[in-house]
C-alpha cells in the first residue's frame, strides 16, 4: 500500500474553532489517525515536519506582513491547499479593520502600536495564493470536514452545496422566522452547511456560513427596510464574520456609502505570476 | 556572551490553544530570563466592539477563541446586563452554569488527554498517547464528546454556540433534549472519576515557586461565572476593583497584554 | 347510536362530539396509527404528533398575507378555526429524508438493500383540508405512475387514513375556490368533519372511514345541524385571491419573454421557500454518504429545489444560470408544463408560496401581470 497522505494544519489568522473542529471529530479522531499521516498539526501534535504536504488545512487570514510572505511557502509545498472557515475564506471577523482606521485600531487595543506587525487589511488565502477548495463556516461543519477529507482522499467532488439556509430549515420542519415572528434572517442569502441552526432557536441567521451563490442581498435588504429595520442595523448586519465576503461587502457598502481598503498585502495573488 | 549563558529557543509551542514561542535564557543552570512570546496576530476586538449593538456583543466575543467561546460568551452577557441592569431569573442562571459545564467537560477532556497527557508520557500527540493506551484515550474522547453534545442542546453547536442572548437564551432548551442526554452523563461520572484516576498515576515534578497566582473563588460552588477575585497572598476583591488592582501592559515581544498586580 | 353492525355507509353524516374527537385520537393510537395534526410551535400551527384533543390548537387562528403569517387568539375555542400553516402533509408521504438504499461491504462482496417502504410508518392524518386532499391526490400522480412508482411514498400512502376538515374561513392568500380544488372536501378522504359550536358534523368516505367511526360514540344529524355546518363551509368561499385557472397555462407558456420575468427576478430571493411548502413540488437531490473506512454506504435522498443553480447542473454547466430562469422554471412547470406531465395544473391554491416568501411575491400577481403583456 502506498504512503498515507501528508496533511498539514496551519493557522493564521484565527480563533482555533476550525481547527478544533478536527479534534472534535472524536468519534472519527482514531481513524483519520489511521488514514493520514498528521505531520504538522501544533494544535495537536509536535510534529512540525517540513513539505512537501499532500493535503494542507489552512485556518485564518491574512493580516501580517509575515503571514503574507508565510502562506506563499506553504502554498509551494501543498498538493491541495483547503482554507477552513470564514477568517479563511472572506478575512473573518477582524476584517472589520477593513473599514476602519488602522492606526485607530492599534492604538484603541496596545499601549505601543510601534511594537504591533499588522497590515491594514485582514484578506482571505486566497486573495494571496490559489487555493483548491474553500470550506466555509464561523466555525466550519465537522461533517463537511469530514466529507472534504474523505473526497480528497478518493479523488471525488466535495458535497457542500451552495444553496440557502432556508431550504434547511424547511428540511428540518423550522417555521420561518422572518415570516412568522418578524425577525430579520439572512438565511435567504447565505450559504447551508449549519443544518439551518439559528432559525430552530427561534433567532435570524447571522450568516456565518458567507453569502450563498448568486445571493439577492438588495432585494432582501429592501425587505428589513419595508419591516421596520434602519440602515445602520442592516450595514451592521452584514458586518460580521463574512463582512469582507464580495456580496455581503458590496451590499454593506452600498448601503453604507463606504468603500472598504482593498488587500494591502504585497504579494497579493493579483501581482503573483503562477508558475 | 560568556561561555556558561545560553539560550533556549522554542520556535512554536505545540498543544496549546492560540500561537506562541519561548525562549529562556540560562546562566549555568540559572534561568536569568523567560519570554513567552505570543505571536498570535492582533485581530482587535476591543476596538470593532465599540459602536456594536449590545444584541451582537456575544456573537461577536465567542469568535475571540473557538476553544473556550462560552468563557467569552458568559464574560459578555454578565458585564452588559450589569451596564443595563438586568437581573436574571434563578433558571436562566442554572442553565447557564450547565451550558459553562458543557464546554469545561469538553475543554478538559480535549487538555487532558490530547494536549497533556503527551507530554506526561513522553509522545507527540494524543493520537500517539492512543496507540499504547487506546482505552484511557477512548474514554476521555467520549467524555469530550458528551461535553459538547450538552453544549449542543443548550447552544446549538459546541464551537460558537448561537442560543446565549443579553437577558438568557433565545430559546429555552426542551425537557425532552435534555432527558436524551442522561445516560451519557451517568457514564460520565464514573467515566470522569477513572480519567481523574488515571491522569494521577502521571509523574508530576516538584515545583513549586514563589508566585503570587489570581483566580476567581466562590463561597458556594466553583467559580464558574461568578465570584471575587483571589490571590494565593491572601489578596481579595471584588469584580469592581479590578482596574484599580491590575495592570494590563504591553511588552514588545508579544501582541498578548500581560495582566500584573499594579 | 351507532354500533359496528350498524355502520354509517360512505356518503352518510353523523354527529360527533368534542370528547368524542378525542376518543377517536385514542383509537387511532390503539390501532397502531400514529396521529397527526395541527398543533402550536413556533409561532404558527404546525402538522406534528399529536396525543389528544388538547394539543390541537384550541382558540387560535392565524392572519395572513404575502410574506407575512401571525397567530391570533379567536373569540371561541374552536379546534380548526386556522386556515393552512407552513407544512403540508408532504413531509409525511415524501419525507424531507430519506434512505433510499445501503451497501455494505463484507467478505462476500458489497450487499446492496433498497428501501422497499415495508418498514415505513403508517399514519392517520387529521385535518386535511381540501386544497390538501387536491395536492395528495397530484402527488398519488407524481409517485405512483405505473412504472415509476416511488416505493416510500407508495407505502406510506396506501398505510395512511386521511381525516379531513372542511375551512369555514378564507385567508387573504387563499385561492382554492378559483382552481376548483376547494374549500368543500368533495373526495379523497376516509372522514371528512365540518366544526359546530359544540362538536363536528362527520360525513364517511370511505370503508375504512366508515369502520373508523364505528368505534367511538355518535349521535344522527338534524337537519338543522346540516344546515349551520353549510353556513360555517360558506365562510370560506369569500376569497380574494384569484389564479385565472383556464388561461394560466398559456399564459405563463407563451410569454417566455416578457419583461416581467426581470422584474420578479430582482425581488425573487431564489431561497427556495415556495417550492418548500409547496404542497405538490416533489423535487429531490439523491447522494451518497459514505463512512470513512468505505465499507458503508448509504444512498440518501433530501427535497431540493428548482430555484438551486446546483438543481440544473449538466455536463459542466448550470441550465438555468440566473435567478429569472429558475423563477420562470418553477412558475411554467407547476402552471404549465404539469398539465403535459400530469394531466393537471401543479397548484391547487393553498397560498402557501404567497405566505412564506420572505419577501411576498404573490403567483397570481404575476400571471396577472404577465397576461397584460400579451394582450
Ligand atoms: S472562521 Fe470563525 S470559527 Fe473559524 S477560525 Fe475564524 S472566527 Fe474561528
Ligand atoms: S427562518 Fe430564515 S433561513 Fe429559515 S426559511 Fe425563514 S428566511 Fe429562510
Ligand atoms: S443559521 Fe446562519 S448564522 Fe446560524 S449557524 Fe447557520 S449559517 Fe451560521
Amino acid at each position: 500500500m502506498a504512503a498515507k497522505p501528508r496533511l498539514a494544519v496551519f493557522k493564521f489568522a484565527s480563533c482555533d474553532g476550525c481547527q478544533l473542529t478536527m479534534l472534535d471529530c472524536e468519534d472519527e479522531l482514531l481513524a483519520l489517525g489511521e488514514l493520514l499521516d498528521i505531520v504538522h498539526f501544533l494544535e495537536a501534535s509536535d510534529r512540525a515536519e517540513p513539505g512537501p504536504y499532500d493535503v494542507t488545512l489552512v485556518e485564518g487570514s491574512i493580516t501580517t506582513p509575515d503571514d503574507a510572505e508565510r502562506i506563499r511557502h506553504i502554498r509551494q509545498q501543498s498538493r491541495y491547499l483547503v482554507t477552513i472557515g470564514a477568517c479563511a475564506t472572506s478575512g473573518g471577523i477582524q476584517a472589520l479593520r477593513n473599514w476602519a482606521d488602522h492606526e485607530d485600531f492599534l492604538k484603541a487595543v496596545y499601549a505601543s502600536p510601534q511594537y504591533i506587525q499588522s497590515l491594514a487589511t485582514s484578506t482571505a488565502i486566497a486573495e494571496h495564493v490559489p487555493v483548491d477548495f474553500e470550506l466555509r463556516g464561523c466555525p466550519i461543519d465537522k461533517r463537511q470536514l469530514l466529507d472534504v477529507v474523505q473526497s480528497l482522499l478518493h479523488g471525488r467532488k466535495p458535497h457542500t452545496p451552495s444553496h440557502s439556509v432556508c431550504l434547511d430549515c424547511k428540511r428540518r420542519g423550522t417555521v420561518c422566522v422572518m415570516v412568522a415572528q418578524g425577525i430579520p434572517c439572512l438565511g435567504p442569502v447565505t450559504q447551508s452547511g449549519c443544518g439551518a441552526l439559528c432559525p430552530a432557536y427561534d433567532r435570524g441567521c447571522y450568516g456565518c456560513f458567507g453569502p450563498s451563490v448568486q445571493p439577492n442581498l438588495v432585494s432582501l435588504t429592501t425587505q428589513f427596510h419595508a419591516t421596520g429595520m434602519a440602515t445602520p442595523d442592516i450595514v451592521r448586519g452584514l458586518r460580521l464574520f463574512n463582512a469582507y465576503a464580495p456580496e455581503f461587502r458590496h451590499e454593506s457598502e452600498r448601503l453604507a456609502g463606504d468603500r472598504a481598503r482593498e488587500c494591502d498585502a504585497p504579494t497579493a495573488i493579483a501581482e503573483e505570476v503562477q508558475s | 556572551m560568556s561561555d556558561s549563558t545560553r539560550t533556549i529557543k522554542v520556535a512554536a509551542l505545540s498543544r496549546v490553544e492560540g500561537e506562541g514561542g519561548m525562549s529562556v535564557r540560562l546562566n549555568g543552570s540559572e534561568v536569568e530570563q523567560v519570554e513567552l512570546r505570543i505571536f498570535e496576530p492582533p485581530r482587535f476586538f476591543e476596538a470593532f466592539l465599540r459602536g456594536r449593538s449590545p444584541h451582537e456583543v456575544p456573537d461577536i466575543v465567542a469568535r475571540i477563541c473557538g476553544i473556550c467561546p462560552v468563557a467569552y460568551q458568559m464574560s459578555a452577557v454578565h458585564a452588559l446586563e450589569r451596564i443595563v441592569g438586568v437581573t436574571i431569573t434563578p433558571e436562566i442562571r442554572r442553565l447557564r452554569r450547565l451550558l459553562y459545564c458543557g464546554e469545561w467537560i469538553e475543554s478538559h477532556g480535549l487538555h487532558m488527554h490530547l494536549l497533556h497527557a503527551p507530554d506526561f508520557l513522553g509522545c507527540e500527540s494524543g493520537l500517539q498517547v492512543a496507540e499504547r493506551w487506546p482505552d484511557e484515550i477512548r474514554r476521555g474522547l467520549k467524555l469530550k464528546k458528551y461535553g459538547n453534545e450538552l453544549l449542543e442542546v443548550l447552544g446549538g453547536r459546541a464551537i460558537h454556540p448561537i442560543n446565549v442572548a443579553v437577558g438568557g437564551f433565545h430559546r429555552m432548551p426542551r425537557r425532552d433534549e435534555f432527558a436524551k442526554l442522561i445516560p451519557s452523563f451517568e457514564w460520565g461520572v464514573e467515566a470522569a472519576i477513572a480519567a481523574t484516576r488515571w491522569v494521577a498515576t502521571f509523574n508530576f515534578p516538584d515545583f513549586e515557586e514563589d508566585y503570587d497566582f489570581v483566580s476567581v473563588s466562590h463561597p458556594d460552588e466553583y467559580p464558574l461565572n461568578e465570584g471575587h477575585i483571589v490571590s494565593s497572598t491572601g489578596g481579595t476583591w471584588t469584580a469592581d476593583e479590578y482596574e484599580s488592582e491590575f495592570e494590563e501592559v504591553h511588552v514588545p515581544h508579544s501582541t498578548a497584554l500581560q495582566a500584573v498586580r499594579r | 347510536m351507532s354500533g359496528p353492525d350498524t355502520q354509517t355507509p360512505v356518503g352518510a353524516s353523523v354527529f360527533l362530539s368534542l370528547s368524542g374527537l378525542d376518543d377517536l385520537i385514542r383509537s387511532l393510537k390503539q390501532s397502531g396509527y400514529e396521529v397527526v395534526g395541527p398543533t402550536l410551535r413556533q409561532g404558527a400551527i404546525c402538522y406534528d404528533r399529536i396525543h389528544a384533543v388538547q394539543d390541537l390548537p384550541r382558540g387560535w387562528t392565524d392572519r395572513q398575507e404575502p410574506g407575512h403569517y401571525r397567530l391570533e387568539r379567536r373569540e371561541d375555542d374552536a379546534c380548526f378555526g386556522y386556515v393552512v400553516g407552513p407544512q403540508s402533509w408532504k413531509q409525511f408521504l415524501f419525507p424531507p429524508m430519506s434512505t433510499v438504499s445501503l451497501a455494505e461491504l463484507s467478505t462476500d462482496g458489497w450487499r446492496v438493500t433498497a428501501n422497499d417502504g415495508a418498514n415505513e410508518p403508517r399514519f392517520a392524518f387529521l385535518g386535511v383540508r381540501a386544497c390538501e386532499l387536491a395536492a395528495i391526490a397530484i402527488q398519488d400522480r407524481v409517485f405512483q405512475q405505473a412504472a415509476y412508482t416511488d416505493p416510500i411514498y407508495a407505502a406510506r400512502r396506501e398505510r395512511a387514513l386521511l381525516i379531513a376538515v372542511n375551512c369555514t374561513q378564507a385567508a387573504p392568500t387563499c385561492f382554492c375556490e378559483s382552481m376548483h380544488t376547494g374549500p368543500r372536501c368533495s373526495s379523497g378522504f376516509d372522514l371528512a368533519l365540518t366544526e359546530l359550536d359544540d362538536g363536528f358534523i362527520v360525513e364517511v368516505g370511505s370503508q375504512r372511514g366508515a369502520t373508523l367511526i364505528a368505534t367511538v360514540a355518535t349521535v344522527g344529524v338534524t337537519d338543522e345541524q346540516l344546515q349551520w355546518a353549510e353556513e360555517r363551509r360558506s365562510g370560506a368561499r369569500k376569497q380574494q385571491r384569484q389564479m385565472p385557472r383556464e388561461t394560466a397555462r398559456d399564459t405563463v407558456l407563451g410569454n417566455l419573454q416578457h419583461p416581467r420575468w426581470s422584474e420578479v427576478a430582482e425581488r425573487c430571493l431564489s431561497c427556495t421557500n415556495c417550492t418548500q411548502v409547496c404542497p405538490t413540488c416533489f423535487c429531490s437531490s439523491v447522494h451518497e454518504v459514505t463512512d470513512l473506512d468505505m465499507t458503508r454506504v448509504e444512498r440518501e435522498r433530501v427535497w431540493d429545489s428548482c430555484f438551486n443553480l446546483e438543481f440544473s447542473y449538466m455536463n459542466g454547466g448550470a441550465v438555468r444560470n440566473s435567478i429569472r430562469s429558475r423563477y420562470r422554471q418553477w412558475l411554467t412547470h407547476k402552471l404549465g408544463s404539469w398539465h403535459e406531465q400530469f394531466g393537471t395544473s401543479g397548484c391547487v391554491g393553498c397560498g402557501r408560496c404567497i405566505t412564506w416568501c420572505p419577501v411576498g411575491i404573490d403567483l397570481t400577481e404575476e400571471v396577472v401581470a404577465l397576461a397584460g403583456g400579451s394582450t
